[in-house]
């Protein structure tokens, strides 16, 4: 268990008070929005910012307390820098040594290599650092922390810095990453996709205070301003579903999941075991409803599920259906005509219908 | 002097000016690494104190850019002296009185040149910014590891300007020594004194000789610190 408490008041509107257990396995995200105290947070964590009024307990060790405050080259975390921060004076090898050299009991050396191979940059070790992409910049840094063997990993928004086109990609290598590391890691991010592919656990801050903690699959971001901004779009509720791999297509490249009494079509880009856990996000905006359902094989969406209404929320000029079925709920954005031309009210059931493509 | 030859080059400098020239450079040479050693932690402390003291420094270490180089000359010389602070320190440590001495042109050069050495340092550390020290540190490296292998190492452009600066600078030094050093062959009759010596004896010739030579060594000095940097972010101070 990691034992979190701080309560650092930062400018005389702003204070984080933040009180949480972390489990010591696994990926736990941080989301918020900007502004929400997520960065502050890691940093306090990592000693970088000084407060009397905190506590940090990694497992049986005390790294900070009323008595005690470890400083950040002990505290035996790596931290990697949203803007990776590599020495410019150094090349990517010696960036990696840097760490190792100092650690007390660096990564044995046969788990580099993985940790190497993992995040293919033994093909960068030669290179002067300012030869690098983003994505490249940030798999050096996440190495560099990493060698060292520290107890915890955080990460502060290692995508945010990274063109669209890169995101992808290193998410890529970050997922097979963290099944491959076996120390807890705290993600800090804004982007619900991270979310539900990495993340375990998921923490939720509002101006500096946690509003909520728990499975990714069970945080309902009920109005449009709890979500997180997605890119420039206007915010919109979404949920995080998780399911079981039945079967994977790879012809398609499609697997079949499970989730309630429900089965879903979703891309799966690699091979998925069946019988292994997968999350989904489903953002609003890609969920339509029908009022009887279309058992018909003429429609390209392939995921159709009977739903009940059980909230309708007028967002002029739309409206946010609210979806239940069992313990699951999803939201729709339909425009306020669809939903008047429906006549939709609670307790109909209709058939929620989302497009496969927006399931990754 | 349109039949000037190699060998009338070097018989227009006579022993002397050579004495003043190794004199000049060696008194550069002594300063600029006093310079350098005093400068550093000096710089370090600029660079990232939040103390009030700050400004009051600043202000110390710059004077000797605004002061006339006979004014610094002449507190120096009182200072030095018999009945100055540091004289009785000298004096008591056994050292004897440094005006007049080549000791004592260069404390005096180190005080006056101390400006120029300072600024590209601090400049140099304040532009590394405190990202690159946190990241050291969560790698494991104290605040001395990052000083010596972060910091140092980042601000080397910064150190070499000092050097170049503080070197040149005290190639220049006329005021101060004249003040405070007299004008002792071989003790501490350097090149600009010598020049004014020249002309003062109406030997315009070997004036001529010795004002070019400091200034051709000057510029070549100035190229090399600017010329290999076309950055246009360049200034006189980095």
């Amino acid at each position: 268990m990691i034992h979190v408490s701080f309560d650092h008041r930062l400018t005389t509107d702003f204070a984080l008070q933040v009180t949480a257990q972390l489990p010591a396995s696994g990926v736990t995200a941080i989301c918020g929005r900007s502004g929400s105290g997520k960065t502050t947070l890691l940093r306090l964590m990592a000693g970088l910012e000084h407060t009397h009024t905190g506590d940090l307990i990694i497992g049986e060790q005390i790294l900070q307390n009323r008595q005690t405050f470890i400083k950040p080259e002990r505290r035996n975390i790596g931290y990697v820098f949203q803007d990776a921060r590599l020495f410019p004076h150094l090349s990517v090898e010696r960036n990696i040594a840097y760490g190792y050299r100092r650690a007390n009991k660096p990564m044995p050396a046969e788990r580099c290599q993985q940790l190497y191979q993992v995040l293919a940059i033994e093909a960068l070790m030669s290179r002067d650092i300012r030869h690098l992409s983003g994505g490249e910049r940030q798999r050096v840094a996440i190495a560099r922390a990493l060698v060292t063997n520290p107890a915890l990993l955080l990460l502060d928004e290692p995508l945010s810095a990274i063109d669209r086109d890169h995101k992808h990609e290193l998410l890529s290598y970050l997922s097979e990453l963290f099944q491959w590391l076996d120390i807890p890691v705290l993600y800090v991010t804004h982007g619900l996709d991270e979310v539900s592919r990495l993340a375990d656990h998921l923490l939720v801050l509002e101006r500096g205070q946690l509003s909520y903690q728990g499975a990714p699959e069970n945080w309902l971001p009920m109005t449009s301003e709890q979500t997180p901004n997605r890119d420039n779009k206007t915010p919109e509720p979404v949920v995080i579903w998780r399911g079981t791999v039945i079967s994977y297509e790879s012809h398609w490249q499609m697997s079949q999941l499970q989730v309630g009494k429900h089965s879903l079509a979703v891309i799966s880009p690699g091979e998925i075991q069946p019988g292994s856990s997968q999350r989904i996000l489903i953002h609003a905006r890609d969920v339509s409803i029908a009022l009887n359902d279309p058992d018909t094989h003429d429609c390209s969406i392939q995921n159709r599920l009977t739903m009940t209404v059980s909230c309708i929320t007028p967002q002029h000029p739309y409206s946010l259906i609210t979806l239940t079925s069992g313990s699951l709920t999803l939201y729709s954005l339909i425009t306020a005509k669809s939903c008047d031309g429906l006549s939709l009210k609670p307790g109909v059931e209709v058939t929620a219908q989302i497009k496969a493509t927006a399931l990754v | 002097m349109n039949h000037m030859t190699t060998e009338s080059w070097l018989i227009e400098l006579q022993p002397d000016d050579w004495q003043a020239i190794w004199l000049t450079i060696r008194l550069a040479l002594i300063s600029t690494m006093l310079l350098l050693l005093i400068s550093t932690p000096l710089a370090l402390w600029l660079a990232t104190t939040r103390s009030r003291w700050r400004g009051l420094m600043t202000a110390l270490v710059s004077m000797p850019l605004v002061l006339p180089p006979t004014v610094l000359g002449f507190y120096l010389l009182i200072a030095m002296g018999p009945d100055g602070p540091v004289g009785q320190l000298t004096q008591a440590l056994g050292i004897g009185y440094l005006p007049f001495t080549f000791s004592g042109l260069v404390v005096a050069s180190v005080v006056y040149s101390l400006p120029f050495v300072v600024q590209p340092i601090q400049n140099a550390f304040e532009s590394i910014g405190r990202e690159p020290l946190e990241a050291a540190r969560t790698l494991g490296a104290g605040p001395i590891d990052c000083f010596f292998s972060i910091m140092m190492p980042l601000a080397r452009p910064g150190f070499i300007s000092a050097a170049i600066l503080g070197f040149a600078h005290t190639l220049g030094e006329f005021g101060v020594v004249l003040m405070i050093g007299g004008n002792i062959p071989g003790e501490t009759q350097v090149l600009s004194v010598q020049i004014y010596e020249q002309v003062e004896s109406l030997q315009y010739q070997r004036a001529h000789w010795l004002s070019g030579l400091l200034v051709a060594f000057s510029f070549i000095i100035l190229l090399l610190l600017y010329g290999f940097r076309p950055s246009s972010r360049t200034t006189i101070w980095r």
